[in-house]
């Protein structure tokens, strides 16, 4: 038997990255090194330019007017602190979904405690779908911002964000879009689907490293800083700048994992976003009509076919996390068990409080792997 | 020579990508003192580029300060 490990675990950070990502960050530390837009010199220069380009880069990849209106963050949670606390005031109301992650919920939950903000959890209706009506009739006077999940970590169930843009724009409303899981495995145009800003990681299906992420903004909407410091411009002045991308960035980027974002996006670019979807489509559909088949198994959020890599499911009488640890022990497969920091999403799909065991795909996954998987839960479903 | 003195270093890549784009020589320099105190990038070209980057400027819609040396 061999020690193949199989990594099912692309919901948490993707792996294997492509070699070009590798290649570029090794470049970047021994070649450039630099740190961009700071000091006068050559390196300096390239830093900046591998900067630059990764903000064309992701600008091109999800449809942003300008790219001056990308801002890099450590992680889609820091972009979406920054975003939500930026345009947010004391009073207002929020609307959002009962599926999202800690870190849209946790800041949330953080200022309606001390600013006084209210928000909504808008559910699912009787198919299992997000209930569209409900949405339009949650909007009230005091309705700021809607902040949603794209796609969800926990049940793969993908928004109909045009829709909801949409629906926003009647109301005036600003809409920030949750991408970490949905940026790089379903087709994002910022334009075409009315979203206003859009939160994103990089080490997901964009093949970045972890410590990347970022803030698309696609409109003139005030977001207040987070950072004040260093921008490498206007350095006379005590003020921050106001203008993009500066303006929302503060300190020395990530540049080194910028390099292997901007490698990562190019290698989606490559590949094609399509064909990328289309097998993983095909192998989340396939895992999941061979889970459904085995007995003890129960897979949760089925609905449309339109949905995420992602798939939740809990073997009848054993807890998420035995599970969890018998396919790493005696099968090398990584899963991730639990409530996958989305508490209320186990609620809305009827697992809570333990939580399910959950499989993510990625690009990188194979059939061959898929064969192999559904193998072993059979065996531990017994 | 010219000097195109820009806000930001947002601002010089943009315009060094449209100056390749447009097969336009310059030079990418430190930003002489006495024009700016950003710790950034200047773009260096030679007088006879005037016109050219006038009209690349009015197109891209940036602005951009130029001092001729």
């Amino acid at each position: 038997m061999t020690d193949e490990i199989i990594y099912f675990d692309n919901g948490a950070t993707s792996w294997p990255k492509p070699e070009e990502v590798v290649e570029a960050m090794n470049d970047y530390m021994t070649s450039v090194g630099a740190s961009p837009g700071r000091s006068g010199h050559r390196k300096a220069f390239d830093a900046a330019r591998i900067v630059f380009e990764a903000r064309e880069a992701v600008a091109e990849l999800f449809n942003v007017r300008d790219s001056r209106n990308v801002v890099f963050t450590p992680n889609a949670t820091g972009a979406l602190n920054m975003a939500i606390k930026g345009i947010v005031n004391p009073d207002d109301h929020i609307i959002t979904t009962s599926m999202e992650h800690n870190s849209v919920i946790r800041p949330l939950t953080y200022l309606q405690e001390n600013q006084s903000v209210s928000f909504t959890m808008v559910g699912n209706n009787d198919h299992g779908d997000f209930d569209i009506d409900k949405f339009r009739n949650s909007f009230t006077d005091k309705t700021k911002l809607v902040v949603m999940n794209h796609g969800s970590n926990v049940s793969g169930r993908i928004l109909p964000i045009q829709n909801i843009g949409e629906i926003c724009r009647e109301n005036g409303v600003v809409l920030v879009v949750d991408a970490a899981q949905s940026a790089g495995t379903v087709d994002i145009d910022m334009a075409r689907d009315n979203i206003d800003i859009l939160a994103f990681t990089g080490h997901k299906s964009l093949f970045g490293p972890q410590g990347t992420g970022g803030l698309c903004i696609n409109g003139d909407i005030d977001i207040r800083p987070m950072l004040h410091g260093g921008s490498g411009s206007k350095s006379e002045l005590d003020h921050h700048p106001d203008f993009m991308p500066d303006k929302l960035e503060a300190g020395t980027l990530n540049t080194v994992g910028i390099a292997g974002l901007l490698a990562g996006i190019e290698y989606i670019n490559v590949v094609g976003l399509g064909n990328i979807i289309k097998k993983e489509r095909e192998m989340t559909r396939i895992l999941i009509d061979g889970l459904r088949q085995i007995d003890n198994v129960v897979v949760y959020g089925l609905g449309s076919d339109e949905r995420l890599p992602v798939i939740s499911f809990n073997i009848s009488g054993m807890r998420p996390s035995d599970v969890g640890y018998r396919l790493d022990k005696d099968y090398h497969i990584m899963t991730r068990v639990g409530l996958h920091c989305a508490p209320h999403a186990h609620r809305t799909i009827g697992s809570f409080p333990d939580g399910t065991v959950r499989f993510s795909l990625s690009y990188m996954n194979s059939l061959e792997q898929i064969e192999k998987v559904l193998e072993a839960v059979k065996e531990i479903a017994k | 020579m010219i000097i195109l003195i820009f806000h930001s270093t947002h601002e010089v890549l943009k315009f060094e990508k449209i100056l390749k784009k447009n097969d336009i020589k310059f030079e990418v320099i430190p930003t002489p003192r006495e024009y700016s105190s950003d710790c950034g990038m200047a773009l260096r070209l030679k007088e006879e580029s005037r016109d050219v980057v006038n009209s690349l400027q009015e197109e891209s819609g940036m602005d951009i300060r130029i001092v001729v040396q």
